[in-house]
């Protein structure tokens, strides 16, 4: 049995001794490498993508074009783009104007002669919980008649995505269209292809500031109120897969009545933003429908004054 | 081992099924609320007539608030028969109401009975519900009583559509000006004048109950303060002092009068007793001491003088001690009035040959004008605090003559000033508190 143990114990260490070696050898001849003369590389040529955490197989193919890239002679974008933001710094700046007092209609009492103010009778008032005589259980939610026009809101949401878009054609080098074309494939992939079956694939950056800015467009709040400043309210929403709401949560739910009412301004929100043209939760259901177990469950975090009101 | 294992893996999988999307979303929009308002229906043509006189004075109170938008009925896709039909909510969703309210008047000889609901339209909840009874006279109190209702609900904030203005009703050629004590509600309807206009009159006060009205009166020839029994409409001399009386205001309980008193040349703040009839001198100074304001917790006493050279606000206590300047800017500040919830003090500004409306915190910061005019003063306090009123004086040649004076409201964020409309010229506003 002791001799059983010894030969373990002596074919373990020697493995080790083995093992060893071999990694110090490799190390050895690291450090004879590093002492290689150092090759200048220019970082403009290395090629940032806009949207993160992309998967490795896109990563590989971006890495793949620009070995072919580097025969190109680049031209110097950064000069460009320059001149692009000087030309769309607005030229003037618009100031408010005061409110125009408006004209109230005119009473439609008649001036009565000398009377006190206090001769109104005194309504009786009774507070009561009546429950409606019709059907108690509320409609079922089904899509909304779309009678009003939502120009208006889809433009704002077209202009977003057209400014994220030339967001994204000034950051990247325009010295060749088919490059471009594909390099806008390769994020493609990453958001289609490359997260298709991943299920923690998180949202990029971009995605989730259009899904922000959507419900800042949704939200209403009264800016007057008291105490405004420090009232951030936090909402769960219960997305289906299809993008409709299921429910909506107020988590950090307060006693305060104006407390109350902006929570519940953001908890229309969501539905408003459901409800829209181009609505984000729509958007996350058709772009994102392979990665539906990231977002069934939204955090939303109002914060009416963070960002300023509009 | 393997437990170990089995128990990693399990914990991974409901980390995963936990995850969820985190949003931040920071600002907002300050658009006026849409709500859906059908007209109110009724039991008879009488009560069905009221129901839409009703509805009418709902939607002028909330539109004039500035913080709502009734949209237009004609948009409506369903038809609410009464307060107890139920909402489809998808037709209210459709044309973006946030909120429904909608109800029906009952009539029983001269009683009312009016139900009304208010609803989240996408949360599809009920808000709020109520049942009001009172005689047919009393149905644009109670109209009030629900704008109010709803704007509560829907803001967070108390409401203040079932108050009153005391003011200074105006008529006559500038040289031969008549002054009348005036009382109407907040929106301008029912004017009821209290005095006949023999004497001039100005700066009157309501009392916290609502049953007396202080005000400054030249009866005998020197300004001095007298109380109106509002009930039976008589008057009272307040004191008997040898020097002139001006600036009162009732404490917040009503027990008190803080004025200004003038004796030997010298002007200075006094409290006065209503039940023992005593006073007490709150400051000592040589300089002009007025315009004193209590605050609502009856603790502190806003006031101007001009001690540090120009007319600054400064606060005390109500005992006339720990007297702190709060105001430090250009030109002179006039008219310090504690808003009813606490948290500013609004009052005048002279400066640039302009007057201006202002509010600051109750230490002096945020110092913010919201209004401004050749002659512009008295600003007074919704009550809750959130709108102020306040006259203004347009002259119509470039020396200053003739012109109109007119009542004007505004919200505290300086947006929505309205014009009051009064069937003469009117000036000293003085809001009343909120009466139910």
């Amino acid at each position: 049995m002791q001799i059983r143990a010894y030969i373990f114990s002596a074919v373990l260490h020697t493995v080790i001794i083995v093992f060893l070696l071999w990694d110090f050898s490799f190390s050895m001849k690291d450090y004879e490498k590093s002492n290689v003369p150092v090759i200048m590389i220019d970082l403009k040529k290395v090629q940032i993508g806009e949207l993160t955490n992309l998967p490795p197989n896109v990563k590989k193919q971006t890495h793949q074009k620009q070995k072919k890239e580097a025969k190109v002679e680049p031209k110097k974008e950064p000069q460009k783009q320059k001149t692009t933001v000087k030309k769309t710094t607005p030229k003037a700046e618009t100031k408010p104007e005061p409110a125009k007092p408006k004209e109230q209609p005119k009473p439609k009492e008649s001036v009565k002669a000398v009377e006190p103010p206090k001769k109104q009778e005194k309504p009786v008032k009774k507070e009561e919980k009546q429950t409606p005589k019709a059907d108690p259980k509320p409609t079922p939610k089904t899509e909304p008649v779309k009678e009003q026009p939502k120009k208006k809101k889809s433009d704002g949401l077209k202009s977003l995505l057209a400014s994220v878009e030339d967001i994204k054609k000034n950051a990247r080098p325009s010295t060749k269209v088919q490059d471009t074309q594909e390099t806008g494939q390769e994020v493609q992939d990453g958001i289609e292809g490359g997260t298709e079956g991943s299920l923690m694939q998180p949202l990029t950056i971009s995605e989730k500031d259009l899904i922000a800015n959507k419900l800042r467009g949704c939200w209403n709040v009264d800016a007057g109120l008291n105490g405004i400043e420090n009232m951030i309210v936090e909402v769960r929403a219960y997305v289906n897969k299809d993008g409709s709401i299921r429910d909506v949560k107020i988590l950090n739910m307060r006693s305060d009545p104006a407390f109350r009412s902006v929570a519940e301004s953001a908890r229309r929100a969501i539905y408003i933003c459901e409800n829209i043209e181009d609505s984000p939760f729509k958007l996350l259901a058709e772009k994102r429908g392979d990665s539906y177990q990231g977002w069934k469950e939204i955090f939303v975090r109002f914060n009416p004054l963070d960002g300023g009101v509009y | 081992m393997k437990k170990i294992f089995i128990s990693m893996i399990v914990l991974f999988m409901a980390v995963t099924a936990h995850a969820e999307l985190k949003i931040d979303v920071s600002g907002a929009q300050t658009e006026p609320t849409p709500i859906a308002l059908p007209t109110f229906t009724g039991n008879t043509s009488k009560a069905a007539d009221i129901g839409q006189k009703m509805t009418e004075v709902i939607t002028a109170d909330l539109e004039n608030s500035g913080l709502f938008r009734i949209i237009d009925e004609d948009a409506y896709i369903q038809t609410m028969e009464n307060s107890g039909t139920m909402p489809k909510f998808a037709d209210w969703q459709a044309i973006k109401a946030h909120g429904l309210a909608h109800g029906d008047v009952h009539q029983d000889n001269d009683k009312l009975t009016v139900s009304f609901r208010l609803w989240d339209v996408y949360a599809m909840s009920q808000m709020d519900a109520k049942s009001l009874t009172t005689g047919t006279n009393s149905w644009r109190k109670m109209a009030h009583i629900i704008a109010d209702a709803i704007y509560e609900r829907m803001t967070g904030e108390s409401g203040y559509f079932d108050s009153a203005i005391v003011f200074i009703s105006e008529t006559g050629s500038q040289k031969k000006r008549v002054k009348r004590l005036a009382v109407m509600d907040q929106d301008g309807a029912n004017v009821r004048f209290l005095s006949d206009g023999k004497d001039t009159v100005l700066t009157p006060r309501f009392s916290p109950k609502m049953n007396k009205i202080t005000y400054l009166s030249y009866k005998t020839g020197d300004p001095k303060v007298y109380i109106m029994d509002v009930d039976t409409g008589k008057s009272e001399l307040v004191g008997n002092f040898k020097g002139m009386t001006f600036a009162p205001r009732f404490s917040p309980d009503g027990t008190k009068l803080v004025m200004s008193m003038a004796e030997r040349g010298n002007t200075d703040i006094y409290l006065y007793d209503l039940e023992n009839k005593t006073r007490t001198r709150l400051t000592n100074h040589p300089a002009i001491d007025t315009s004193p304001s209590f605050s609502p917790d009856g603790k502190q006493i806003a006031f101007n003088s001009d001690r540090s050279g120009k007319r600054q606000i400064y606060v005390m206590n109500v005992d006339g001690s720990d007297v702190k300047r709060i105001s430090f800017g250009d030109g002179s500040y006039a008219t310090p009035v504690w808003s009813p919830r606490g948290d500013y003090i609004a009052y005048t500004q002279i400066k640039s040959g302009l007057f201006h409306i202002g509010v600051m915190r109750t230490n002096g910061n945020g110092e913010r004008l919201i209004a401004n005019g050749w002659l512009i003063e008295a600003p007074t306090w919704a009550p809750n605090g959130r709108v102020l009123m306040f006259y203004r004086k347009s002259p119509s040649d470039s020396w200053g003559n003739n012109g109109r004076s007119k009542l004007y409201s505004i919200d505290i964020t300086g947006h929505n000033e309205r014009l009051i409309d009064t069937p003469k010229d009117a000036s000293d506003p003085a809001w009343s508190p909120l009466l139910h």
